[in-house]
Formats: structure tokens, sequence, C-alpha cells
């Protein structure tokens, strides 16, 4: 990203967070920590390319957005998965396999074994073999954030995004989703064949400072990067200070 | 939850901001103007529903036929009976006031009986009453669906995995409505045409079957029977398309939900009426 600014939801004409310069490398792990209401969410879909209330450059794996068709766009947004917080933003219609399924089904037009073999081995390698058949809207928080997880791998992306994947969870379910998302980038997760470029947006940075490997901070507007580990625990940043209290006894 | 998006195969349908109408403006005037951008939101929407539709006709078919079947499922066949009981009340309704229309100028009114039913029922009062029910029972809903699927983020969540909602949620919902609607009306008229005789004679009216067949067959012109589907399937697929946009475009906000659906509905009105009001110049002109 270069100088983009992101709109504001509600207010007409009102840009909430400006001159955002963003530039994530294959292999790195992302942690971009802000406080409620800072824009976390619009960023990530920006990344993604799924935002359009951008102003700016937005260039994804090398091609600048705006000069794409829109088949070409979809293709470069379906190398990067979006791992939505909250309930997981799936379809409250459709089972837990559909939703999971969907996205394959959708692209590829027919339904085929293969197709299922790769739902299968998502839902038993995220433990929703139990929920498959179950309505998305009546299983458990942590069933359909997994389910939406299945979602975004299902078409196998280079890149994760993921929007506060510790709101609403237990510390068990916390643990499991650390190791889990320590896996992905490391490449040896069951979820995808190879290292995934993660990004993750969070309003707690204390279980990630020792994880990621570059930070941000996102607040009053503004898009700040601060660097590595070395230079995330010396920023002296008010906003950083308060993402990343001295406290890690928590984790 | 944070704001999300809708900006489809490229295109950036009219958004459902708020519109300013200026304080000096008097209410109607208001009014008016909330109509006209309400409008021409819907004409815009309704044009990117069809160019959607249009070029992604055999794309993805295992995932958007199914929804069309489920669609014509709950806005025709699970319709079948109220429809049906609204044709027989309004059979009765008419052998009623021509019982009236007897009883007061002492004209043997049964004999107008094919007439009233092509002139009024099967011309105009089939396609708008079936039109209103699929609004007011199947439209509604899907104001609300979708109001709360854009509300959640689900279709911020589609087009995240390169499912376009347009094609998903908006082309089965008009195309299951527009078929639902010309059968429908088309089962309607029928039933009501039949009741109507069947009503007369309960109520002591003689009116020859062969005599009533020979009103309808003088009443009816060729140009009625491309009507009969052209009408009610226009109209449906207004109610799915004006639907869909009002609860895609609202503000991601559930208290908007409400207000999106009465827009619709008025909005849907409004179109129907003046549509309407085309054909009927049409149907004279030709």
């Amino acid at each position: 990203m270069r100088d983009v600014q992101l709109r504001h939801p509600d207010i007409v004409g009102t840009w909430r967070v400006n001159g955002v310069n963003w530039r994530i490398e294959p292999g790195d792990f992302w942690a971009v920590g802000g406080l409620q209401w800072s824009g976390k969410t619009n960023l990530l879909l920006a990344a993604a390319g799924v935002n359009s209330r951008i102003r700016g450059s937005l260039s994804l794996f090398g091609r600048e957005f705006a000069s794409l068709d829109e088949e070409e766009r979809t293709r470069e947004r379906l190398r990067i998965g979006l791992v939505f917080g909250g309930d997981g933003r799936l379809l409250a219609n459709l089972s837990i396999a559909e939703n999971i399924a969907l996205p394959l089904r959708y692209l590829q037009g027919e339904d085929s074994e293969t197709m299922g073999l790769r739902v299968t081995q998502l839902m038993e390698a995220l433990d929703l073999v139990s929920v498959a058949a179950e309505p998305a809207g009546s299983v458990s928080l942590n069933h359909r954030r997994r389910a939406a997880l299945a979602r975004a791998v299902v078409l196998e992306p280079e890149a994760l995004l993921f929007d506060q994947p510790f709101e609403g969870l237990d510390p068990r379910q916390r643990r499991w989703w650390r190791d889990l998302i320590r896996d992905l980038h490391a490449g040896s997760s069951p979820l995808l064949a190879a290292a995934a470029t993660l990004v993750l947006a969070t309003e707690d940075l204390r279980p990630w400072v020792s994880r990621a490997n570059r930070f941000a901070l996102l607040g009053e507007g503004t898009f700040q990067v601060v660097g590595d580990r070395d230079a995330m625990k010396a920023c002296d940043l008010s906003l950083a200070r308060e993402l990343h209290l001295q406290d890690s006894a928590r984790d | 939850m944070e704001s999300d998006t809708l900006s489809v195969g490229g295109h950036r349908p009219p958004e459902a901001t708020p519109f300013l109408a200026p304080a000096r403006f008097g209410f109607l005037t208001r009014q008016f103007l909330i109509l006209s951008q309400g409008l021409y939101g819907s004409g815009g929407f309704a044009l990117l529903a069809i160019s959607v539709g249009v070029a992604k006709i055999f794309k993805s078919r295992n995932v958007v036929w199914p929804e069309i079947r489920r669609q014509i499922l709950n806005c025709g066949v699970r319709q079948i009976p109220i429809a049906a009981f609204m044709a027989l009340a309004l059979g009765f309704v008419v052998a009623g006031q021509l019982l009236v229309l007897k009883t007061v100028t002492g004209v043997q009114s049964q004999i107008y009986a094919g007439g009233a039913m092509v002139t009024i029922v099967v011309r105009e009062l089939g396609c708008m009453a079936i039109t209103l029910l699929a609004l007011a029972r199947n439209g509604t809903a899907m104001v609300i669906e979708l109001g709360a699927a854009r509300v959640k983020g689900e279709t911020l969540a589609l087009q995240a995995v390169g499912v376009d909602p347009i094609h998903y949620f908006v082309v089965p919902r008009v195309v299951g409505q527009s078929l639902s609607v010309c059968c429908l009306s088309f089962g309607f008229n029928l039933l009501a045409t039949a009741s109507v005789y069947v009503f007369l004679y309960a109520l002591g009216f003689t009116l020859p079957l062969s005599e009533y067949l020979d009103q309808l067959a003088t009443y009816l012109r060729p140009l009625d029977f491309l009507f009969l589907v052209l009408k009610p399937a226009l109209f449906g697929a207004v109610v799915g398309c004006v639907c869909c946009q009002q609860g895609l475009m609202c503000p991601t906000k559930l208290e908007h939900i409400a207000a999106a659906t009465t827009t619709a509905v008025v909005v849907t009105l409004v179109v129907c009426v003046l549509l309407n009001g085309f054909f009927v110049g049409l149907f004279y002109l030709l």
C-alpha cells in the first residue's frame, strides 16, 4: 500500500485512516495493534483487495490493483485468505460443511470427489466433523471461528489475514489458535501445503510480541510501521505501551 | 462492527446513503425526492443484476441453480394455498358485486360476468394481487434476510472468498420471484375465473357455461395472453430487484433494516403502478 486512505464508514467524506504505507514481504508475520474502532478490519479488507473505499495505490503480489480487470482482481484476491473475527461471518442458512465448501464449489463450477476430500480433510484437521451438518448459526463460537478459518484456507491461499483471532475465546482456545497460527507460518500445519505469510490485527499485542516478526500500530487515524521485535519492545509510543503492557503473566 | 462495502463485478452499485433533502423543502417535496432517489437506485441495481445474471448465466450452476430452485419453492410453491384462497375470495366478491348490481339496477348483470373477469381480474387485479402477496410475504423477508447478511458482514465475507454476492444472492431471488409470480398469477386468474362462475351458480344466477366461456373469448385478445406472461414476470422481477437492492444497500446498522423494508415496499408499489400504467397504455395503442 502506498499513501492509502481508508474511508470512514459513517461520516460521508471523512477518511478514517490516512497515509498507510505498508509493504508485506513473503514469509512475514505481521502483528498490527489497534484499539477498538481504530480501523483494523477496514485495513485488513483493504489489504486483501476487498474494500474498494480507499484512495491511494494498492498492489497485490506486485500488480497494481486498480489496473486489473474484475477477473484478475478476483484471481489475486483468492491468493489471500481472510479469517474474520466475531462470529466468523459464515452464512447462517448453510451448514458448516456447506460454508467451507462454498468457495470451492462456486469457483470450480461443478462438484467433484477431490472437492469433497479437501473439505473433509479440513474438517478433520479442525475438529469440525461432529458439527459438519449443523447450521452455522447454531454452533458454538469456537466452531464458527474454525469453520471461518477452513473456508479461508480451502483455496490454499499464500497469505492469511486474521482479524482479532482471540476475540471472545477462552484461554484453552487461545492456546490452540496461537499454536495453529505458529504452525501456519512455519509451514507445518496440515491446513496448507506451504508456509503462509501472516498478518493479524489485534487489540492485544502481548501474545504476539515473541511470535510475530514485524509490527505496526493503528490509532488516531494513522498507521505506523514499528519494525521487528526489538523495535517493538523499544517502542515508546503511548499506543504501543497500551497494547504491549509489561504484564505478560496472563500468557 | 466496523464497516463493509459492496463492490461487485467491477461495478459500484448506488449506495444507500441517507438522502440529504434540504430542510427548506416541504414534506411532500422531500418525500418525492427521497422516492426519486430510491427509484434511481433501484434502476441502477436492476441493470447491474441483469448484467451479472446474463454474463454468469452458466457459471457456478452447481451453486446458483439450486438457490433458484429454493427460491421458486419459497416464493412460488409455498404460496399456492394463500393464492388459491385469494382467488376464491375474489371470485366470491365479484359474484357478490354482480348480485348487488342486479339488485340495485335490475340489470341482468351476470351477462357481464365474462367481461368483468377479463377486464378487471385477468388484465389488472390478478397480477397486482399476486405481486402484493409476493411483496408482503417474500419481498419483505428478502430485505430482512439480505439486510441482516450485510450488517453481519456476510456479503463481504463472500467477496473475500471469490463469490459474487449479486450472483449468489440477487440473481436466484429475482429469477425465482419472477417465475413464481408469473405462474401464480396464471393460476390465480384461472381459479378466480372459474370461481366466479361457481359462485354465481351457487347464488342462483342462471348463466350457461357456454355463454360464460363465449363472453370470456369475446373479451380476451391475443395481447392478453402475451401480457399474462410478461406483466407478472416483470412485476416479480421488480419485487426481487427492489427488495434485494434495499437489503444489500442498507446502512450497516440493524436499526436501518426496518426502514429499508418500508422503502422496499413503497418503491416496489410505485414502480409496479407505473409499469401497470405503461402496459395499459401499450394495450390500448396496439
